[in-house]
This record gives structure tokens, sequence and C-alpha cells, in this order.
């Protein structure tokens, strides 16, 4: 263990983070319990979340500039930033920062311990960009509970409301065997592989696997651990519920930021083992399963939602299976960078527009208790014409229409996917997308189409109503400069693999 | 930059539309449209119909990584299919002056959106270009029937959109393993369509499948769903119902040939074995189109009904055609497809004529039509005999031309498809019976001093029936610039290949060459 002063830079971020996040909970324990102004909370937090983006690159920058290399490992290998940390914590960044507007603009988060969400919402996303930055198993573990640790309060936090309570107790239990299932592997890779390091499990991997039934059982169950994490079926039940009992915002980051979190926490797993040269192809079969089912079943459940924030937990579930081809063609395909490149396009295409949904859905909660169904949206094309375009265009990008940014991570996806050969599942994608038309289009059925009188716009949600604007914008923006960003994406995560 | 003015000009205009105040809309949009025509008759100046070559080609990378550039271009196929285009918008807008009186600017968005991505898709050469503008006209023609559609239009646009994106986007599938297919066998990343000409992809005999096979249906699927073929003409019926007048214009004059295109271009010249063995199904499914389209059409009630199940039918001539693979056939659906375009779009809008003044499409309301509306029923008539294709109008060149080349290429389908063109004048000429004579109808009764068609509306028919007229006395004219084109693919249908015509180069180079524009 040697262990450098300069080492401390590195995760100078989350200290940065960590800071910020206690600034209105402290003054409002020395206010005697008395709330700071909510908009000067957001501003801090807003400060800790743009320093912490600022130290990030500064520092990687600086890292790389000294080492001559792509990449900085610190704390005995432990952490490592790279392109793909870079990435996965600046889309946590700006989605978080969206998110936390749009805590301010929700009713049910702004006028009850504001500082405690504040507190909770940066304290998780310091375990996120941990998440993204970690190389060794047993620090992707603390770091994934730390981040759910925040979320479990986060949810319960609502204390008048049932449905945020069943939602926390669902996630909590069901995280926690997630957790113990995920724990219990390492410890069994642990035992074969002798090393929790993720590139030394890696070299070691494909070789385990083969002979060492330990380490295949352990293998397997880290696998489901982190399914329960993103969401994949059939590990997915708790997703609905909870998505529907936490307020809209929390939603948000968990749909968005924590999804990304885990997804790279998987794809960092992954990524150095050399499972293409696996002689058996049934751990190949199971992963494809996996994501051929949460696709099918995402896709299938989220039709017959009439809830519209139920409707967008589904979604997001079919989302996970379609960044999981990714994640599978990153690990068992011959060309990971392929594989890597569409994921993180993949996540960044999808946390856009998903941030975009949500924001629309806290533009219309009267109170804590106001149940969104799509056909509430009846005449908002009406009475808020920029509302309805830019909900219409992010569910358009959400069903893959060209030429929005949600076609472009379809695409890279797919050709990823054919590329290395999976045809079957790049089939059974291509179908569960076409029924996921169904239902992104009914929203916009009931705005265009339908007469009536909906859900009022809330006048005073301005940042919600600017972020679905916004991110509508972004989607078509970034969609026509895709090209831009996926070889910006491919140069940045290739250079330091 | 001609070519790229062509699509572009359209967005231009629905910024123009979007600022201007909303009783504005339709004049801006109707000169902005005509306009737009007269601009794109420049291509008959620089488009040279004594070659096969792709020509105005404008090509730079798009998404590098995958091959896939911006790559547009312009040959004797696309040629008459972007002028239909172009002439047809405005005649679209005019058409629909008094029909659309909510939400105004959004219609005229909408048309001026899709104008642009069906004319993005007649001149892309990129497949992934192609498949951009391809779903893209969905979008647009999916708010045209479900904001300004009838009763059920809710159900007919879902309907629409949800057919035509299970077929596209499997070919989206298809179009990402030859890109990669271009990668092992040419040796680079490429989604141009010259390219994929240019793979040599595994057909074995007697399997279902082998790459070449299993792509050419996928292939085939997207489009016969878009023409639409006989088993997948469903969608259509309802969509056209549903669709207000300018909708069902713009869906039957160009939206449908968006998929006969697609047969032209991409299934044809890129699977040649797969064809060779698959034809007789197609014919058959082509001729199955003709006899059920029109059989269907005969027992209509409603007149919007019929005319749809009548594009049916007309669309399977041109599926046959296309499957002879011979020059007639091939030149003849060419002509059809834009003969089709002209009088079933006049047809549609003359149905939205009488049904904006007696609200009732049903053909049992009406009779004795013709003393009460004498132009309108000279008009009506005139499209009529372009459908059944009486001599002299455009429809009897294009069935003629099918017909003779499936004569040539397989006699029995000729022998029967020849019962389509009987059945086709019986169930029109059956209509126009009831409507336009006989005794005096309800509506007549209901509605005693209906007045005849307005200046407006004349002014919309009348270029309509010159080219009817036009295109049936002159085809020469017409058939001249698709000549080189179709040839060449006739008599290279094993290794079909287009040249690149640069600008001003007499020297053509191979596209093997690959040379830098």
């Amino acid at each position: 263990m040697n262990f450098n002063l300069s080492e401390l830079i590195v995760v100078a971020p989350l200290f940065w983070l960590f800071i910020a996040s206690i600034v209105p909970m402290t003054v409002k324990a020395f206010r005697d319990g008395q709330e700071m102004n909510p908009f000067t909370s957001l501003m801090y937090a807003t400060f800790g979340l743009v320093g912490a983006a600022a130290l990030t690159l500064s520092a990687v920058k600086g890292f790389w500039k000294i080492s001559g290399l792509n990449f900085v490992e610190a704390f005995s290998r432990a952490i490592v930033i790279d392109g793909i940390t870079v990435w996965g914590s600046y889309i946590i960044f700006v989605v978080v920062g969206f998110c936390l507007f749009l805590l301010y603009d929700s009713k049910e988060t702004r006028d009850k311990l504001f500082s405690e969400h504040i507190f909770l919402v940066l304290n998780a996303t310091i375990g996120m960009a941990l998440v993204v930055m970690s190389n060794n198993l047993i620090v992707t573990f603390i770091s994934i509970e730390l981040m759910s640790l925040s979320l479990y309060l986060l949810i319960a936090l609502n204390k008048e409301r049932l449905l945020s309570k069943e939602a926390a107790l669902k996630y909590f239990v069901l995280g926690g065997v997630g957790s113990a299932i995920l724990l219990y592997g390492i410890a069994f890779i642990y035992g074969g592989a002798g090393t929790t390091n993720l590139q030394e499990v890696g070299e070691l991997a494909a070789q385990l696997f083969e002979n060492n039934v330990f380490f295949r059982f352990g293998t397997i169950l880290t696998c489901v651990g982190f399914a329960f994490k993103i969401s994949l079926v059939p590990f997915h039940s708790w997703a609905p519920d909870v998505y529907q009992g936490a307020a809209t915002p929390v939603t948000g980051i968990m749909a968005t930021a924590v999804k990304v979190a885990s997804f790279i926490a998987f794809l960092r797993f992954f990524l150095y083992a050399d499972f293409y040269d696996l002689n058996s192809d049934q751990f190949v079969w199971f992963m494809q399963w996996l994501a051929a089912l949460t696709m099918i079943v995402g896709n299938v459940a989220a039709i017959m939602q009439d809830n519209f924030k139920r409707m967008l937990a589904y979604s997001s579930v079919a989302h996970s299976g379609y960044a999981f081809m990714a994640v599978i063609v990153a690990s068992f395909g011959t060309d990971s960078d392929a594989g890597v490149t569409s994921l993180m396009f993949y996540l960044l295409s999808y946390s856009i527009m998903t941030v975009g949904t949500f924001a629309l859905v806290v533009v219309f909660e009267k109170s804590a208790d106001t149940v969104l169904l799509t056909t509430d949206l009846k005449g908002l094309s009406k009475r808020s014409p920029a509302l309805a375009l830019g909900l219409s265009l992010l569910l358009f990008s959400l069903a893959g229409l060209p030429p929005s940014i949600g076609f472009f991570g379809k695409f890279y996806v797919f050709s990823a996917t054919i590329e290395q050969g999976f045809y079957w599942l790049t089939f059974v994608g291509v179908l569960s997308s076409i029924i996921s038309v169904y239902y992104y289009l009914r929203p916009v059925v009931v705005m265009y189409m339908m007469d009536g009188e909906g859900f009022e716009v809330r006048k005073e949600a301005f940042f919600s109503r600017s972020i679905v604007v916004l991110s509508a914008i972004g989607v078509c923006v970034l969609g026509l400069l895709s090209s831009r960003i996926f070889r910006f994406v491919q140069s940045s995560i290739t250079e330091s693999l | 930059m001609l070519l790229s003015s062509l699509i572009f000009l359209p967005l231009l205009f629905v910024v123009l539309v979007a600022i201007a105040p909303s009783w504005l809309a339709k004049p801006i949009t109707l000169v902005s449209t005509i306009m737009h025509f007269l601009f794109s008759l420049m291509l008959f100046k620089h488009f040279d119909p004594n070659t096969a070559a792709l020509q105005l080609v404008e090509k730079s990378p798009w998404l590098k990584e995958l091959g896939v550039s911006y790559f547009i271009g312009v040959d004797g196929i696309s040629f008459w299919l972007i002028i239909l285009t172009t002439f047809l918008t405005p005649v679209v807008v005019a058409a629909s002056w008094s029909t659309i009186n909510k939400q105004v600017k959004a219609f005229h968005i909408s048309v001026l959106v899709l104008e642009a991505a069906m004319i993005g898709s007649f001149v892309a050469f990129d497949t992934i270009l192609f498949y951009v503008f391809f779903e893209l006209s969905l979008i647009p023609m999916y708010f045209i029937v479900g904001i300004w559609g009838g009763e059920n239009r809710i159900y007919a646009t879902m309907k629409f959109f949800i057919y035509t994106m299970v077929g596209s986007l499997l070919m989206l599938a298809g179009i990402i393993y030859l890109i990669f297919q271009c990668d092992v066998q040419l040796g680079e990343l490429s989604a141009s369509v010259l390219d994929f000409y240019r793979l040599d992809l595994t057909f074995v005999g007697g399997t279902f499948m082998s790459p070449q096979n299993i792509l050419f249906f996928v292939f085939c699927l997207a489009f016969a769903i878009k023409v639409p073929m006989f088993p997948f003409h469903t969608w259509l019926p309802d969509a056209h119902v549903q669709a207000p007048t300018g909708g069902s214009m713009i869906l039957a004059g160009v939206m449908l040939k968006m998929g006969t295109y697609g047969f032209l271009r991409f299934v044809l010249p890129m699977f040649p074995e797969a064809v060779a063995v698959w034809t007789p199904l197609f014919m058959g499914l082509g001729v199955v189109g003709i006899i059920y389209g029109a059989l269907v059409a005969m027992v209509q009630v409603d007149m919007k009904k019929l005319v749809a199940y009548s594009s049916v039918s007309h669309m399977g001539y041109v599926i046959l055609g296309l499957f002879t693979m011979n020059l007639y056939g091939l030149q003849g659906s060419l002509f059809q497809m834009l003969a089709h375009g002209i009088s079933t779009g006049a047809l549609f809008m003359l149905v939205g004529v009488i049904y904006e003044r007696t609200h009732s499409r049903k053909i049992a309301d009406y009779g004795g039509l013709a003393k009460a509306l004498p132009i309108y029923a000279i008009c009506f008539l005139i499209v009529t005999f372009s459908s059944i294709a009486v001599p002299m109008t455009n429809g009897f060149v294009g069935e003629f031309l099918i017909l003779f080349g499936t004569w040539q290429a397989a006699p029995v389908y000729a022998g029967f498809a020849v019962l389509g063109v009987i059945l086709g004048a019986a169930y029109m000429l059956w209509m126009v019976k009831k409507v336009f004579f006989g005794e005096d109808g309800e509506v007549i009764k209901k509605y005693p001093s209906m007045p005849d068609m307005n200046l407006r509306e004349l002014l919309t028919m009348a270029p309509l029936i010159v080219l009817i007229f036009w295109m049936g006395l002159f085809p020469g004219v017409f058939l001249k610039y698709s000549n080189k084109s179709m040839e060449n693919l006739v008599q290279n249908k094993e290794e079909y290949r287009i040249k690149l015509q640069s600008f001003r180069t007499t020297e053509l180079p191979e596209i093997g060459d690959r040379r830098e524009f």
C-alpha cells in the first residue's frame, strides 16, 4: 500500500460535492431548524455540481498531461479515471443538475425538507461518481451502497404519502436483496481469483470461468446483483412501483443518473474480461435472454399503462434492455470498443430524453397526490403548444424515429450487435421497438387529436417547462450532430483502453 | 446544390409559415410551393436523359464511423418522381384551401415537412439517409390523418404508422447488415446503395435461410407495406377514408410511390438471384392485388373507400410490371406510378369537392348529379376515363405497357391482369352511373342549389386534367427521361451498376474508383 497525497486530487470532485451538500443542512441546524431559502440552497447545490464537473475535467487533463497516458489510477488501482469515467460522470452531473431544478419546482419536495433533499441527492451523486471511477469490486459495492442508501431515504422522505412509504420499503428490501447477492458473488469471485481488482480478475476470467465452479457461480451471482440494479427482467419488478411512489424528480434521478452509474459498473465488470473466447456459450445465451426478455416485457407491459409515470417506468425498463445489448457486445464481442461507445452514446441519448419526460410530469403535479394519466394531457397542444411539441419530440425520440438522437442511439447499438453477429437479439430489439411505437405515440394522440380539457399547466413550474423544451431541442440538435458526438465519445474512450 | 436546395427549401418555408400570422399560412404555402415547383423545373435544364448515369451528385461524409454519407443524386428512375412530388404539393395545398379550418399553420407545416421528406427519399442514394427520410415522412402524415381526419382518425393513423414502422425497422436491420458486408467484401464500410449493388450476397437455392433470401424479404416487406401489396394493404382503406382530402391526395399521389420506388431502386438490383426465384410469387400477388382490389371496390358504398381500393388494384399493376424485369414492364410501371399519382389524386380531390358541399360520401345518396353540377361531372368523367385506362389518357399508356411487358415475360399473368382492366371499368362506370345519372338522389333534394365547381377548384383541377391528356397523347416525352436508366437495369440485372456523372465531365468514373466529390 503506497499512498500518495496527489491521489487525493483525483477524488477532489467528490469532496467538493460533499462540502456543497452539507451547506444547506448546516445552515438549517444553526437556525433552529428553519429552512434556507430554497433558491439559495438550489444555487449551492448547482454550484457544487458545476465545481465538481470542472474539477473532474481539470484533474483529468492535468494527470493525463503529466503521465502522457489517457487514464489515471489511484489508491492502489482501486480507482481509475479514463474516458468512460469522464463521460459517465458528465452525464450524471448534467442529469442530476436538471433534476435539482425539478426538485425545486416540485411542490412535494420544495416545501418539505428541501435541504435534506439536496443533501441526499448530492450524496447519491457522490456515490454515482465513485461507481463510474471504481476499478475494484469492493469499491464498486461500497459506492453502490452509498448511492442506494441515499435513495432509500430520498424515497421515504415524504412521510405523509402512503405510496412513497410503500415504494421506499419495496426498494429497500429488494435493493437489499440485490446488494446481498452482489456481495455474495463478489466474495466467490475473490475466492476464485484471489483479487478484487477488476483488471486482474478480467485477465483470469475466461480461464477461471471454465475451470473454477466457484468463480462461475460468483460471476453469475454478480451479474444477477447488477441486473437488480439496472432493472433487467426478471429482476425488474420493483421498478414500476418505486418509480411511481417516489417524488417525480427523485424518479427522474433514479431512471437516469442511477441507471447510468449502474450500467457503467456492470460494463466495467465485463470490460477487461476476455469472455469472448469462452468455449461454452451458455453464459452468452443467459445474457442475451436477459436482454431479450427485458425488451419484450418492458415494452409489452408499458402498453397497458394508463398512468404516465408508470408508462415511463416500464419504458425505462425496456431501454435497459437496449443498453444491455451494448453491454453484451462489449463483453462478448471481439470488438469491445464498438459496444462501449454505443453504450455510452445510448446512455447519453436516453438520459436526455428521459429527464425531459419526467420534467413534463413535474409541470402538471399540483400536489404530492396528483396522478397524471395519459388522458390528462388532453388538449395540451392548444393550451401550451411549446410543451406539446416538446413532449412529442421527446416521445418520437424515445420511440427511435429519425432524425432524433434516440434513433441514432438505437442505430449504433443495433449496428454493434449486427457487426458482432448477435442477429436474433437484434431481431428481438427491432420487434420490441415497434411495440414501443404504440405507447409512445399515445400521448401524442391524446395531446393533438383528442378534444377536451386535461390538467392545467402549472405556471410557477418555470424550470420544469424550460427543461422540457431544452431537452426537446437537445434531442433534435444532438441528433443531427450525432456523428460528431459519437466520434468524440469513441476517441475519448478507445484511446484510454 | 440543386437537389439539396430542393430538399431544404420546403423547410425554409416552414420557418416562414411558422412566424407568419395564421391567416397568411395558406397563401404563403401556396405561393412558396408553386415557386418550389417552378424551381424544380430547373432539373430539366441540368438533367441529361441520354445516360443512365447518376447526375447532379452531392456527396459528403455524415456518420463516418459507419460509412454513412450525405449522398444524393438523380437518375432516370427518380427524375419524374421528384417532379411529381413538387407538382402535387401546390395542388394539394390549393385543394385543401377550404377544408382545413382548424390549426391551419400546423397543417401547412406538416405538408411542407412531408414534401421535404418525400423529395429526400427520392434523391437519397445513401441507404441510411433514405431510411431517415422514409421514416421522417411518416410523422407529418401521422399528424395530417390524426388531427384533420374523420371520425375514426386515431385508429387509422395509428394503424398506418405502426404498419409502416414494422417493415421499415426490419429494413434498417438489413441495411446495417449490408453496411458490414461492405466492410467484409469491399474493404470499406459504406452505406451507399451503389456499393450495395456491388456486393455478392450468398444465395442458396432451396433453402430459405440464405442471406440474400432473408434480406430480399426484409426489404420487400418494408416496401410491400408501403405500396401496399395485396396481403399488407389493410391499412390503406382506413387511412384514406379517414384522411382529409389533401392527406389522401399526398398519400395516394406520392407516398405509395415511395414503396414502388423502393422496389425499383433497392430490391430489384440488389438481390438478382432472389428476384429471379421469387418473381412468380410477386407477380402472383400483384395479380391477386389487381383483381382483389377491383372486386372489393365493386361492393363499396363509400366513394372514398372505392377510390382507395382502386388504388390497391392499380398498385398491383405496378408490382406486376416491376417483376417482369423487361423494358416494357419497368417503363410501364414507372409511367403507371405517375399516372396513378395524378388520376387518383384528382379523384380524391373530386370526392372531397362534393363532400364539402353535401357532407356525404355514400354512393346511394347521390343520383342525377350531372344535371345539377355539369362542370363537375365533366371533370369527374375525364378523371374516371384516366383511371379505367381509356386510350388517349395517361392510365392507358401505363397499363398497356405493363400488360405488354407481362405478356412477354409470363402470358398467364397477363391473361388474369386483363381481367382487372375490365373490372376496373365496371366499378368506376357503375359509380359514375349511380352518382351522375338516373333519378335525383337524396342530396340533390336536400341541397337543390348546390354551387358548381368554383374558380379555385377549377384552377386546381386544370393542371391535373391537362396532364392526363398530355401524358396520354405524348407518352414518349415522359418515357424518354427514364428510358436509359431502365435499359441499364434490364440489361444488367445480374450485375447492376450505376455510373456517376460529375458536373461537366465527359469521362465517367466507375464507382469503384472511389473518387471523392
